[in-house]
């Protein structure tokens, strides 16, 4: 097996935060300014075999962008190994990472900003090319080869001696590009390289670097939000999201059997223009949590649809598939029992109501709001005033949980589960249970929300108006 | 069909710079009727959000409507003067920004800018404004509304921020929406969120709306008819699923051939090939003609006007497309 151009094992990159006037706060008698971290890349794994393109996929603030400029060592890692044809350049001095810079080269996003807009392009071209060799190549040579590299991306001899205020988006991106392969690198990290152009040049500029690739041998990191994009130019794509690699997976794979349902949602929220594979859109409420705030547990549950108790606990890791691909596991079965489940409940929660009339619980389109235990209701001398129940989470969807008694309740993990009186629906009495009325505050006879997580309130109850409404119901 | 809500008939809007006159937009004719969503779309450049800003009558000094009328309900707006098109900003048609960070302003709280909406526009009374906002803060999704009305728009997120200024555009139940490039700074989760809720919203309510975008795979699960500009010209204009399908200018191939496909095995991507030209220089003729396979002789001379083509397609162009055997 051939030494992948680019390992990357356990990156870790948390960026301080914070003014000092943010940190201020009184400890043991004593001012203290303790430092914050945001974490923007927590553990991630990648490796890109030589020739090979491999794209990093995820929405604004996955950190898939400061994976690639950690590893062009923009940004110094805070932990984790970056092995360039074998070597470690994670704690190299800025003098032993020249010699590195002529295997690895980066395109940047913004084709404006990215250009010295004082020097010519053939200046520009050559920069790096210049600064490698030393002052060991003359300037004849250094002009034939500027000339010979704009060539290969499209433009022409006399367009070398222009400023790049003179030329279009999509031609400063090919600009960058020749800067890149100026010195022949074996791997190019390009960040969003097409994000900012338009699509008919978005076209050219991909078609550039696909043949730029079979000529040169080049392997890319290819980092975009684009699925499409990606789709049309990566071997092997790795799903981000806040920080964690949920899923990686051979291209075809993942557009054909996506396992983590991050990338399920990403695939189904994607608009197309191809009517026939438009998929049924996966309907998820939300915004991506700040990374300052991580959720315990898995980084997606917060919008999860199939989110459920165990996912709060513990945090899943990125396991090998045996189809070869890597899913963020080991709930990932479990998802899927979840789901099951909900069916389950779903059927019982039918039945309940034709035998007892009781509406313990609500239903919508999209799944359970609350829902009567099966146990509880099968044995009818059990139903006492207080029926133990599960309740949505905060996307109007059902949390699966286990059904609780008051001998064992349920294991509670913010406030998605909660109890309601037997045929009054969204009412919740007092439990006889201190510590989960403290949690939950219910102390009153309606559920007051703790926090903007626990969302228990049903449809047609307009009269607490402070109440969250879950989204779903229309 | 029935009666059109908006009329735009042969709009020009010109800017005058130093470096020459930008016809930014040259003689657009397109109609909006009622409840329906028309996409507006393009690349940079091709004039799509200066005929929003020409509708509303934002255009600012080097520019100016130099032709053409905007009639809306039977009243042309580019006769009215500046006071009477106050009146009609927000009340009978309402925009949303492109960029929700910018177009909200960040020292009022949201409930201050949405009330400012319904004072303007309607004679409600406070507590009845307030409850409207409320309301209409739920509508687009929003939670604990009441409270919410005291914050300020950097309190909420980027997706939230763009509900909020929906919520403002719907506020005064205006018949016309134009949103701008509405979701083009989100992701695309929280696009695909935004998208349905303007679709909900808007349509639902019998009102109706121009998408402005780039992006054509938004306006093909949006749009009842798309309107196409190149260069600040009508290329192509028609129903989405028609366009789509089998477009009849070479430019709107172009633009749905060099989208990567999901479907594709990998394959050169159709490009557009060129640049699109610089405004200020266009001469005689059709101005897609340099990037354009099918040009010939007639095409550099004489100017194509928009001409029924097939179906329910109109097209600028000489040699028009055939419709492609599905």
């Amino acid at each position: 097996m051939t030494t992948p151009v680019l390992e990357v094992r356990g990156l870790v990159k948390a960026f301080p935060v914070g003014g000092l006037f943010d940190r201020l706060q009184f400890g043991k008698g004593k001012l203290l300014a303790p430092q914050k971290q945001l974490p923007a890349v927590n553990g991630v794994d990648l490796s890109i075999a030589p020739g090979e393109v491999m794209a990093l996929v995820g929405e604004s603030g996955c950190g898939k962008s400061t994976v690639a400029k950690t590893i062009a060592r923009i940004y110094e890692p805070t932990s984790g190994e970056i092995r360039i044809d074998g070597e470690d350049i994670s704690r190299m001095q800025f003098r032993e990472m020249r010699p590195i810079r002529r295997k690895l080269q980066m395109i940047f996003q913004d084709p404006y900003a990215s250009l010295d807009p004082r020097q010519r392009v053939r200046d520009i071209v050559m920069e790096p090319r210049r600064a490698q060799a030393g002052g060991k190549i003359s300037r004849r040579e250094l002009h034939d080869e500027a000339i010979a590299l704009l060539a290969k991306v499209g433009l022409n001899a006399e367009q070398a001696g222009r400023y790049p205020h003179q030329f279009s988006g999509g031609q400063r991106q090919r600009i960058g590009i020749a800067r890149a392969l100026s010195v022949r690198p074996k791997i190019i990290i390009a960040d969003e390289p097409v994000s900012a152009l338009d699509v008919s040049i978005q076209a050219q500029i991909l078609n550039l670097m696909m043949d730029l690739r079979d000529e040169f041998g080049l392997s890319y990191l290819f980092v975009s939000h684009d699925l499409s994009v990606v789709h049309h130019i990566a071997d092997r794509i790795g799903v981000m999201y806040l920080g964690f690699m949920v899923e990686t997976a051979s291209r075809d794979q993942l557009f054909s059997q996506p396992k983590h349902p991050y990338t399920q949602v990403l695939l189904s929220a994607a608009p197309t223009i191809d009517k026939s594979l438009a998929k049924p859109k996966i309907e998820i409420v939300g915004e991506v949590p700040s990374a300052l705030r991580l959720p315990s547990g898995c980084c997606f549950r917060t919008r999860c649809p199939m989110a459920f108790a165990r996912c709060a606990i513990e945090r899943p890791v990125l396991t090998p598939q045996p189809d070869g691909s890597a899913v963020v596991g080991p709930h990932f079965q479990t998802h899927v029992d979840a789901a099951g489940i909900q069916r389950r409940l779903f059927r019982r929660l039918q039945q309940c109501q034709a035998q007892t009339h009781a509406a313990a619980g609500a239903i919508h389109g999209n799944g359970i709001e609350a829902c009567q235990s099966g146990a509880a209701v099968q044995d009818d001398k059990h139903v006492t005033e207080q029926l133990p129940v599960f309740l949505g989470n905060n996307q109007g969807r059902m949390v699966a949980g286990q059904p609780a008694t008051e001998a064992a309740p349920a294991q509670l993990v913010d406030g998605e589960t909660a109890f309601l009186k037997r045929g009054q629906g969204i009412q919740v009495i007092r439990t006889g249970w201190p510590h989960l009325e403290r949690r939950f505050g219910l102390a009153h006879d309606r559920l007051s929300p703790v926090s903007a997580r626990s969302m228990t309130c049903c449809p047609r109850c307009r009269t607490c108006a402070r109440q969250p409404r879950l989204s779903g119901q229309k | 069909m029935g009666e059109a809500l908006l009329e735009v008939r042969d709009l020009k809007t010109h800017f005058h710079t130093f470096g020459g006159v930008v016809k930014a937009v040259d003689g657009v004719c397109f109609d909006v009727r009622p409840g329906e969503v028309v996409g507006l779309v393009g690349e940079s450049g091709g004039g799509k959000s200066v005929i929003g800003f020409s509708i509303l009558g934002l255009i600012d000094p080097p520019g100016r409507i130099e032709a053409g009328s905007i009639v809306f309900a039977g009243e042309d707006l580019t006769r009215k003067s500046e006071d009477q098109m106050r009146a009609v900003r927000g009340g009978e048609i309402a925009m949303v920004f492109q960029d929700p960070m910018t177009s909200l302003n960040p020292v009022y709280t949201v409930g201050r800018q949405m009330d400012e909406m319904l004072r303007l526009h309607t004679d409600l009374d406070q507590s009845a404004r307030r409850a409207r906002c409320i309301e209409m803060l739920e509508d687009v999704g929003i939670s604990e509304a009441a409270s919410r009305l005291d914050a300020y728009p950097h309190q909420f997120s980027g997706g939230m921020r763009q509900r909020v200024v929906i919520a403002i555009a719907l506020l005064a139940g205006s018949r016309l929406i134009i949103a701008d490039e509405p979701t083009t700074a989100l992701d695309v989760t929280v696009q695909a969120q935004i998208l349905k809720l303007m679709r909900r919203q808007i349509v639902d309510r019998g009102a109706a709306m121009i998408l402005v975008t780039h992006d054509l795979a938004v306006v093909s699960e949006m749009a009842d008819r798309v309107v196409v500009l190149y260069c600040g010209k009508v290329v192509e204009r028609g129903l989405t699923t028609e366009i789509i399908e089998s477009p009849a200018h070479p430019y709107t191939r172009g633009l749905l051939d060099s989208i990567p496909k999901i479907t594709d095995r990998r394959e050169r991507l159709s490009q557009i090939p060129g640049t699109v030209p610089d405004i200020r220089t266009l001469g005689h003729g059709c101005s897609f003609r340099d990037r354009c396979l099918r040009a010939q002789a007639i095409c550099s001379t004489e100017t194509p006007a928009l001409t029924p083509v097939r179906g329910s397609l109109d097209a600028a162009c000489h040699f028009p497309l055939e419709e492609t055997a599905l």
